[in-house]
């Protein structure tokens, strides 16, 4: 049992069969293309046998029939049934076993063949001649029908062989050689199959102009003369008063009698050229005719004389070429019967059904051969081939003449449609010739398929390739898609409704991405959730909502406890100080600490010249009054136990009177310096810029003291011109940027001039690398300073009065911290208790 | 650029350099030039005060007038700053009423806000442990280290390492390790706010 490979999975199928067993993939395309046929084989070429089961090969029909600017003619085959010629519906029954036909048969060739084919049938058997009388019987509205329908197909192959004539073959006459025209008038005559000879001309006038008129004698004479006897009878039956009518120049065929598409037509078809044609008088002359056909002129109107008819010749009188030649009929037969609709064969016709024979089908084999000669010719140079067997004259004009020919495939042959897997077994398993097998299709000549048939063309040797799961998983969508397309029986294929292929079903497959591919699966949306998930959702939801609620602003507590532990504080603290302060209490041992800058500074100060003028920069805020005064008290006790001239001047605006009231508390309790022997420059400013401005020019800067008098006129000032000539510059701040400033900006001017500081404890950390790097040349600090100092010159004052309180103040002041530290962290302990308790309990 | 830029940059950077030059170079000319410019500088910056006061007299009697909130202790600092200023004029800033105004008002305001803020730290520093780690730890240590080593206590006197050593080392070398680092860097920053300004980068008179 003859076994199919299937395209796409490449297993082995049982040739009835038609869908993959394994993969379910269509094993028989629905379309035979003609472009795979039309691989010919030449005279002389020795066929190569092949697989029948290539012509199962599916490929896109030939390229459209209509030409670029010429609207497409409705047509609806469907309707042409009825009009199909006897002989052809006859013949339709043969299509089931000689599917191997190819089905791109060059329109020239098919006319030929047609001709001949009705001498064939003559010549096989009596049953042939039945079906011949059967038409010549046939009504003359029919033979028209027919006509129509043959002539909208092939009307580009006319138009094509009209335009190529080869006038040299018109000039051969005699017996042979108007066989020999025959022949070569194969070429060029009308595609026109069998049977509808009679009304070919009627289509000629309808036809386009021809661009090259001198074709059309080449296809006049013949036809005239070539009725044999047996044809004469025809002749009156053929000749129908509508082929009169339509022969006579500038007349229409009745409008009755053609479909609608070809009344259309009819206004714009005879042409002069046309006209030239269908021309009696311009026909072939007499002596081109056999002397058998001579007789018949008279008798057969010479606008029926149409090519096409000549070929009804009795087989004895027919060379061997020209029965080879008449069995294209049969395949020509076949390229056509396909448009027409199988079931619509009236009973009558079924009785002429007749099963090719083997010899015929070698006939037809040869006709083959020949119709597709054109096609041999365009493609490999025809002086390669050499014929091995003898060639008539004419046929091999045929060769050197036909050059590529551009007509349109006849027709497509829907296979799949109209035949099944029996009976395409039946039909192939007769003994193919060898020239069959060549026609094996050539995957490089072969043009590319569509998408859904990509797979047909894989060729046979190749290894059938198991493709994993996982990369038929990952295969496009369109392959996919393709295949299940052709899984498709023919039977769903669309009817085409309009256009050349109007009535075909199954012809053109849908492109993919036309439409939707495939439904694609629904997926369920619906969340699997277990009432466990469910609950904490809702859980989620709940605390989520309660966060997205405002909750009202909770009146803050006054926590009484903490104000209370505030004024406790301020309290104790403000005790601390005030008592000793009061009392005079001494509570706190006297410092025994001397910081080293303050041994420096006490040094400086000791080294001043007597009488010298001492400049004391004012340069702190009020509130720290209390700490800079009773730092810089044992200094001014020094100073003016020196009898030094003192200078105040300052960069901060409440620095003059800040001045004043030291020297009223001080003064008092020294009682060296009365208020007429400082001079209080007053307020410098500009910040640095005043400074460096002092620093440079202080007689500019400064001119008037604070009462408006010229201070550089005093007897303190008045060998004072620069900074450098004060006996030293004392800084009394408390902010370390101020002093700062003054280090930076009177560095460069001071000279020998000592430098030195009285600054808070807050700004010491930032003073002292000034100290540090020498730019400094003492440094008092804070209320512990002055009181160290007080202790060096022996001079109690207001350090001494402030010391016991600020001791006092200090130790009640760590003993709170100490106390608070303690409390805060036992509460911290009592709180993470009570959060590892509520842990432990949750 | 406009002119107008272009003008007072160039103002501002040749002032810049002839104050720079300055202090490289003792020539007569730039020394003279540098204290004519300071000079300019120091009027300017007291003429600025003064501006300042104005400004500050006029925003809270407009702030008085449109009956803002708070318009009570702007009619005090008006009413205030108006009878000192009269009082300075009329008697002069060495005048015991002016004297007595600062002794018996300012002072004693601004020391006791000090003393409030001495009352404040002890409480927070009580409190610092209400949140224990490590930063709160270290700094509420390093306060009662400096505290109890800066004074001797009563009765006590001086703890022994830690008013000798521990908190001179303290304020001495740790504090002043990083003061030293905060002045580099504001030496740096001076230095280079001073470039900019004389390549004309930052300009601050004009708007930039």
């Amino acid at each position: 049992m003859a076994e199919t490979r299937c395209p796409m999975c490449s297993k082995l199928n049982p040739d009835n069969l038609e869908s993959c067993q394994h993969c379910q993939a269509r094993l028989k395309p629905l379309i035979v293309s003609g472009d795979e046929k039309g691989q010919t084989v030449r005279p002389g070429e020795a066929p190569v046998k092949k697989a029948t089961a290539e012509f199962e090969k599916v490929t896109l029909p030939p390229q459209s029939p209509i030409r670029p600017g010429e609207a497409p003619t409705k047509k609806d085959t469907g309707e042409l049934e009825q009009a199909l010629p006897a002989w052809l519906r006859s013949l339709r029954g043969q299509e089931d076993t000689q599917d191997e036909t190819p089905a791109e048969t060059p329109a020239g060739p098919v006319e030929a063949s047609d001709d001949r084919s009705t001498g064939e049938t003559g010549e096989t058997g009596a049953g042939l001649r039945d079906w011949l009388a059967g038409m010549i019987e046939k009504p003359a509205d029919e033979v028209e029908q027919a006509a129509d329908w043959l002539s909208g197909i092939r009307a580009e192959a006319t138009e094509d062989t009209l335009s190529s004539p080869e006038p040299d073959e018109m000039d051969q006459s005699g017996g042979e050689d108007w066989l020999a025209r025959l022949g070569g008038t194969s070429e060029i005559t009308p595609a026109m199959p069998a049977g509808a000879d009679v009304l070919a001309d009627e289509f000629d006038s309808e036809m386009p102009t021809p661009q090259q008129p001198e074709a059309t004698p080449a296809t006049e004479p013949s036809p005239k003369v070539v009725f044999p006897d047996w044809l004469a009878g025809l002749q009156a039956g053929v000749e129908t008063p509508q082929e009169t009518q339509v022969q006579q120049p500038g007349e229409a065929v009745p409008a009755e009698s053609m479909p609608d598409w070809m009344a259309g037509l009819q206004p714009q078809a005879e042409t002069p050229q046309e006209a030239h044609v269908q021309r009696p008088d311009e026909a072939a002359p007499a002596e081109s005719m056999p002397d058998w056909m001579a007789g018949l002129q008279p008798q057969g109107t010479p606008e029926a004389a149409s090519p096409a008819e000549t070929p009804a010749v009795p087989s004895d009188a027919l060379p061997d070429w020209l029965a080879s030649a008449i069995r294209e009929t049969v395949v020509d037969e076949v390229t056509v019967a396909p448009v027409s609709n199988k079931t619509e064969t009236p009973d009558w016709l079924q009785d002429f059904r007749v099963e090719p024979s083997s010899e015929e089908s070698d006939l037809a084999d040869n006709n083959i051969e020949t119709s597709h000669q054109p096609v041999a010719a365009a493609d490999f140079p025809p002086k390669t081939e050499k014929p091995t067997e003898p060639m008539p004259g004419w046929l091999a004009d045929i060769e050197r003449s036909v050059g590529p020919s551009e007509s349109t495939p006849a027709l497509i042959v829907d296979h799949e449609g109209t035949m099944s897997g029996s009976a395409t077994d039946a039909a192939y398993s007769m003994e193919m010739p060898d020239w069959i097998n060549k026609l094996k299709p050539d995957a490089s000549k072969t043009p590319p398929a569509f998408a859904g048939q990509a797979g047909d063309e894989e060729p046979e040797d190749l290894a059938p390739a198991e493709l994993p799961s996982w990369v038929k998983a990952m295969r496009p969508v369109e392959s996919v898609v393709a295949e299940a397309r052709v899984t498709q029986p023919a039977e769903e294929g669309m009817v085409e409704q309009q256009g050349p292929l109007a009535g075909l079903s199954g012809v053109l497959p849908p492109s993919p991405g036309l439409g939707p591919l495939r439904k694609p699966p629904a997926y369920s949306i619906t969340l699997q959730t277990t009432e466990e998930q469910q609950r904490y959702a809702s859980l989620l939801e709940q605390m989520i909502s309660e966060e997205a609620t405002s909750q009202p602003a909770k009146k803050k507590k006054r926590d009484l406890s903490v104000r209370i532990i505030r004024w406790m504080i301020a309290a104790v603290l403000f005790l601390a100080v005030s008592v000793p302060f009061l009392t005079g209490v001494q509570l706190a041992p006297p410092s025994t600490l001397y910081p080293p800058e303050l041994i420096a500074a006490f040094n400086t100060i000791g080294a001043l010249p007597a009488n010298g003028t001492v400049l004391l920069a004012f340069d702190y805020e009020p509130a720290l009054s209390g700490e800079l005064e009773a730092a810089a008290a044992p200094v001014f006790d020094q100073l003016l136990f020196l009898d030094t001239k003192l200078t105040f001047i300052s960069t901060s605006p409440t620095g003059p009177i800040l001045a004043e009231h030291f020297m009223q508390i001080t003064r008092p309790a020294y009682g060296h310096q009365t208020s007429g022997e400082y001079i209080n420059l007053g307020y410098l400013a500009g910040g640095p810029a005043g400074v460096l401005y002092f620093a440079v020019d202080p007689v500019s800067t400064a001119p008037l003291t604070v009462g408006g008098d010229p201070a550089w006129e005093l007897p303190a000032l008045q060998n004072i011109r620069t900074v450098s000539d004060f006996a030293a510059v004392i800084v009394l701040t408390d902010n370390a940027d101020t002093g700062r400033t003054w280090i930076e900006q009177t560095a460069p001017y001071l000279g020998e001039t000592p430098l030195l500081m009285v600054i808070s404890a807050q700004a010491e950390p930032m003073i002292r690398p000034y100290y540090d790097s020498g730019q400094l040349d003492g440094l008092v600090t804070g209320l512990a300073g002055g009181k160290s100092y007080e202790q060096a010159v022996q001079m109690p004052g207001l350090s001494e009065r402030y010391w016991n309180a600020f001791s006092i103040g200090l130790f009640v002041a760590v003993v709170i911290i100490t106390l608070g530290s303690a409390w805060s962290l036992v509460g911290v302990l009592i709180n993470r208790r009570k959060l590892r308790e509520e842990k432990d309990v949750l | 650029m406009r002119l107008k830029g272009i003008f007072s940059t160039s103002i501002a950077i040749a002032t810049g350099l002839i104050v720079l030059a300055g202090y490289f170079l003792a020539l007569p000319l730039l020394i003279n030039l540098r204290v004519v410019i300071l000079n300019w500088a120091v009027i300017l910056a007291a003429f600025a005060v003064w501006i300042g006061v104005v400004n500050l007299f006029a925003v809270h009697a407009q702030k008085f007038r449109q009956k803002k909130a708070g318009r009570f202790y702007s009619l005090v600092l008006v009413v205030s700053m108006l009878v000192t200023l009269i009082i300075g004029l009329v008697t002069g800033p060495q005048s015991k009423l002016m004297t007595g105004v600062f002794n018996m008002v300012q002072l004693p305001i601004e020391a006791s806000l000090m003393a409030v803020l001495a009352v404040s730290l002890t409480y927070a520093s009580a409190r610092l442990l209400r949140r224990v780690d490590m930063l709160s730890i270290l700094f509420l240590g390093t306060a009662m280290l400096v505290l109890l080593g800066t004074a001797p206590l009563p009765f006590i006197g001086e703890i022994p390492l830690l008013s000798d050593l521990i908190r001179p080392f303290i304020a001495q070398v740790l504090a002043a390790a990083g003061a030293r680092g905060i002045l580099i860097g504001v030496a740096l920053g001076i230095l280079t706010t001073g470039l900019r300004i004389l390549f004309g980068v930052d300009r601050p008179y004009g708007g930039k």
